[in-house]
């Protein structure tokens, strides 16, 4: 009993939940092409960031370590106003483009056509009229 | 007992965290990735109860619940009214009042292709893996904080954190304010603000909620900062809060949206950087150093420079909800 | 009273966990964010009693700031669907079906 409730200290199941998230996160990254996820599953890969970083000053005795605490609400803050900025992004990249998703590349490689969202970009977009050119 | 209760309450936290993750990147419908994020948010700010850092649930609190929300919110409902404007202004096809299609696609997201769940997966799975044995194997430390302790006496403050980030790590927090600004000035280069699309006249009930919320929000900001300087809060929790309450006012317009003359607002935004240079030159000549505070002044000085920063950080995070520079101002 | 506090914590956070269904099946966007609406108002006072078994009197400052601000993604939502549900969700465009096919992977 008192072994599994060593196991199960915060200092330790949190910092682990925080490499779970990150790495959930960074595969979301890698897999969704719409950018409004992307740019979700970073802010989840940050929080992964952030539980490592305050689990890890929750460990041992004592008060956590204040350093901790204040290098994560800077990224906090600093994580919000880069969420904006890339939300910013994204609607101009949908005005531009007509759509809010990673362009897969040329019009002329041979990705497989199960992919659907280059079918959907085939449509005359001026970014596709531009590239044609 | 209470101790198993509390074993139990954290394995529930952190399964439904993870469990709402991965929902939420699993997700084809955008807005339920987006309200499945707002609810992480939440889950999140009691993972930090737990983890003993009541200042970044506070922030967590102020960002999280007032501005993520509202912004993802705002974000999809440009997203979509794009897709209206060109589903409209396609030439070979009839226009679609509804738009139903592009909107469909405006925030929809098609499962990923298959091709890509193998090397994603690995990948992923190393990343994880490697982090978890480095934790496990990683040594207890006693960190900084005997060190902080010892010095909270020349820091002005009596909240360890706060002396922290206004005191001994204060480059920190002054890069910080100006990465902040650096965004705002990136949202601004990519042009003028987007009209949203019309919005209704609000019902009664909207004005009077705001007539009743704004004055308490503006409280509210107000004491958290004030509580900064001996309990959890500072800066950057009473400016989200602010912030937040700058956005219903935002909200609340019917289509236009308010915008401050422009060099009152150019100072506001610069200030709490301009103000912590400015301070912290003077440190340079008369104190310990660049960004260092002689420590009989260090709490009035904290005192303006949080004033100022909270100030910024308010009317930033308001500026960015509204994405780009203000109408009329192009010279 | 310490046992108590908690135990009502760890109900309170298995209804959040159960009113995910709302957020996950929907149908309706209202739904969704009304689930989520619910769950700010639980999260509030999962903290009060969190506020009282860890002794941390701070934590009544966070559930204040829940409190207040749970309203403005409410009214982010209210602004933007102000009319009736929106055509453009992927549940009207697929009436009819039974199951949404990748809906839930």
């Amino acid at each position: 009993m008192e072994w599994l409730a060593q196991q199960l200290a915060p200092g330790l199941i949190y910092p682990t939940a925080g490499a779970i998230l990150f790495a959930l996160g960074l595969y979301g990254l890698i897999r969704r092409h719409h950018l409004v996820l992307r740019v979700l599953a970073l802010n989840i890969m940050g929080s992964g960031v952030f539980m490592v970083l305050l689990g890890i000053a929750a460990r041992g005795e004592g008060p956590p370590d204040p350093v901790a605490q204040a290098l994560t609400l800077t990224g906090i803050v600093v994580a919000v106003s880069a969420t904006a900025f890339a939300l910013a992004l994204v609607v101009r990249l949908a005005r531009i483009t007509g759509q809010a998703m990673m362009l897969p590349g040329p019009p002329d490689d041979d990705a497989p056509v199960d992919d659907i969202s280059r079918e959907e970009h085939a449509p005359s977009t001026e970014y596709e009229r531009e590239r044609r050119e | 007992m209470s101790d198993l209760l509390l074993v139990v309450f954290d394995l529930v936290l952190l399964v439904g965290l993870l469990g709402v993750a991965w929902r939420c990147l699993a997700s084809t419908d955008l807005f339920r990735a987006v309200v499945l994020f707002i609810t992480f948010g939440l889950l999140l700010a009691l993972a930090w109860v737990r983890l003993e850092a009541p200042d970044i649930a506070l922030a967590e609190a102020a960002i999280g619940a007032g501005i993520t929300g509202a912004l993802l919110l705002v974000t999809l409902e440009r997203l979509r009214s794009i897709a209206v404007e060109r589903r409209r202004g396609r030439p070979d096809e009839p226009p679609d009042p509804a738009g139903a299609d592009a909107l469909l696609h405006a925030l929809h997201d098609p499962p990923p292709p298959r091709r890509t769940f193998v090397p994603a997966l690995t990948f992923a799975l190393v990343v994880g893996g490697l982090m978890v044995t480095a934790l496990w194997h990683q040594p207890d430390a006693v960190g900084l904080e005997p060190v902080v302790d010892e010095h909270m006496g020349v820091s002005g403050v009596d909240h360890p954190i706060t002396a922290v980030l206004l005191n001994f790590r204060a480059y920190d927090t002054f890069l910080e304010l100006a990465i902040v600004l650096i965004a705002l000035l990136g949202a601004w280069s990519l042009g003028r603000y987007d009209r949203l699309p019309a919005r209704p006249a609000p019902g009664p009930i909207l004005p009077g909620t705001l007539r009743l919320l704004v004055p308490v929000a503006i409280v509210t900001g107000v004491y958290i900062l004030w509580a900064g300087s001996h309990a959890p809060g500072g800066a950057f929790q009473a400016g989200a809060i602010l912030g937040a309450a700058g956005i219903l006012l935002v909200l609340a317009r019917p289509r236009d949206l308010p915008m401050a003359p422009s060099t009152p607002l150019r100072l506001g935004l610069a200030a709490g950087v301009g103000l912590f240079l400015a301070i912290g030159i003077i440190g340079l000549f008369i104190g310990p150093g660049l960004l260092g505070y002689p420590p009989e002044w260090a709490y009035p000085l904290i005192i303006v420079i949080e004033v100022a920063a909270t100030l910024s950080i308010a009317l930033t995070l308001v500026a960015l909800f509204i994405a780009g520079r203000p109408a009329g101002d192009d010279h | 009273m310490t046992v108590f506090y908690l135990g009502a914590a760890l109900f309170l956070l298995a209804t959040i966990l159960l009113g995910l269904i709302r957020v996950l099946r929907g149908p309706g966007s209202g739904d969704r964010m009304l689930a989520a609406q619910l769950f700010g108002t639980t999260g509030v006072t999962i903290l009060l009693l969190l506020s009282l078994t860890l002794e941390t009197p701070a934590l009544v400052d966070v559930a204040l700031v829940f409190a207040l601000l749970a309203v403005v993604a409410a009214v982010a939502f209210v602004r933007q669907h102000g009319l009736p549900e929106p055509s453009g969700t992927p549940i009207h465009q697929r009436h009819g079906q039974k199951k949404e096919p990748d809906d839930d992977r």
